[in-house]
C-alpha cells in the first residue's frame, strides 16, 4: 500500500470512528460532561496516527513472518477440514478461541513485569473514549494482536469468510473502551441496567 | 440530558455506519458493484452479460481482514507481499513454500 493511499485509509478510519463514537459517547456517555476534546486527547490522536502509520505495517509483518513457521504446526489436512465448515461455524470458532487466549494472555499481561511494562501505557489513560483504546506500545500490539490471530494464523480459517465477524469484532474493541448504549437499551427491555454483554 | 429521540438517532445512525463497514469488510459491495457492471457493460440493453467476476476472489497478498480485534486496522487494507520474509532457503523454509503452496491450493 503506498503513502497517498496509508494517508486516505487513516483520514478516512479517524473519520468514521469519530462520526460512530462521538454521538454515542455525546447520548450515552459513561462519564457525563465528558469533553471530546478532553485532557490528553491529542496524544491519543498521536498513538492513533502512530498505529495505522506507523507501526501497523511492523505488526503486519511480524504475523506474515510468524505465519510462515506457525504453519508447520498443523497438518495441512486438518486446515482443508477446518475451511470445509460452515461460515457461522468458522466464526464462532474463531471468536471462542480468539477470546480465550486474549482473557488469558490480557492476564498475563497483568502479571509478568515483562509484559506489563509495555501494556501499562495502554492502561495509562486517564480519561476513557474511542480514542483512547489506541493508547498502545507497539511491542503490546504485536502481542495481542498476535495471540487474537493465533487460531486463525495456526488452523488456516478462512480468512474472507469470516470477514464481516473479524470486522465487527474490531469495532467491538473500540467500543468496550467508549460508551454504554447497551445500559440504557437493558433497562428500556428488561428494566435492569446490569446487562452487559460480552464484556471486555 | 440528550432526549429519547436523540438516543434513538444516535444508535441508529451509529448501528447503521457499522453495518455498512460490515458489510463493505465481507465484500457485499464489491460483488453488488461487480453486478451491477455486468449488467451496464452488457450489449443487450439489460441482461446480463457473461463476465468473469474476478472482484470477489481476493489474492493471497491482500489480507484485509486479518487483525481481529486490534483497535486500529479495522479499516485499513495492508497489501502484503506474497513472498514472505524468510531468513534463506534452508530445509525449513523450503518446507514452508512446500506447505503454503498445499494450503492455497486446499482454499480454492
Amino acid at each position: 500500500m503506498n503513502t497517498p493511499n496509508v494517508l486516505l485509509s487513516t483520514a478516512v478510519s479517524l473519520i468514521f470512528l469519530g462520526l460512530v463514537f462521538i454521538p454515542l459517547e455525546k447520548t450515552f456517555p459513561a462519564k457525563p460532561n465528558q469533553k471530546i476534546l478532553r485532557w490528553k486527547w491529542m496524544l491519543d490522536l498521536c498513538y492513533f496516527l502512530g498505529q495505522y502509520l506507523l507501526w501497523s505495517s511492523l505488526v503486519l509483518k511480524t504475523l506474515d513472518y510468524a505465519d510462515n513457521y506457525l504453519m508447520l504446526l498443523v497438518p495441512v489436512n486438518f486446515v482443508h477440514a477446518v475451511q470445509q465448515q460452515a461460515i457461522w461455524l468458522q466464526s464462532i470458532e474463531v471468536i471462542v478461541l480468539s477470546d480465550f487466549l486474549i482473557y488469558w494472555g490480557h492476564r498475563l499481561q497483568h502479571k509478568i513485569d515483562f509484559l506489563w511494562r509495555f501494556h501499562k501505557v495502554h492502561h495509562s489513560a486517564e480519561t476513557l473514549d474511542w480514542l483512547a483504546a489506541h493508547r498502545e506500545h507497539p511491542i503490546d500490539s504485536i502481542y495481542t494482536v498476535g495471540i487474537i490471530n493465533l487460531p486463525a494464523l495456526v488452523f488456516g480459517f478462512n480468512l474472507d469468510a469470516i470477514a464481516m465477524m473479524v470486522a465487527f469484532r474490531g469495532i467491538w474493541a473500540i467500543y468496550i473502551h467508549s460508551c454504554k448504549p447497551e445500559y440504557w437499551l437493558s433497562k428500556k427491555v428488561t428494566g435492569f441496567t446490569r446487562f452487559t454483554p460480552l464484556a471486555p | 440530558m440528550p432526549s429519547k429521540l436523540q438516543k434513538i438517532a444516535a444508535l441508529t445512525s451509529s448501528l447503521l455506519l457499522v453495518s455498512t463497514f460490515i458489510l463493505y469488510r465481507g465484500g457485499y459491495f464489491e460483488q453488488h458493484q461487480s453486478q451491477l457492471s455486468n449488467i451496464i457493460s452488457s450489449s443487450n440493453g439489460g441482461a446480463p452479460a457473461l463476465k468473469k467476476d474476478s472482484s470477489s476472489k481476493k489474492t493471497d497478498s491482500l489480507r484485509r481482514v486479518r487483525l481481529s480485534s486490534s483497535k486500529s486496522l479495522v479499516l485499513t487494507d495492508l497489501k502484503l507481499p506474497s513472498t514472505s520474509v524468510t531468513p534463506k532457503q534452508s530445509d525449513s523454509s523450503k518446507k514452508v513454500q512446500k506447505k503454503k503452496l498445499a494450503r492455497k491450493k486446499s482454499m480454492r
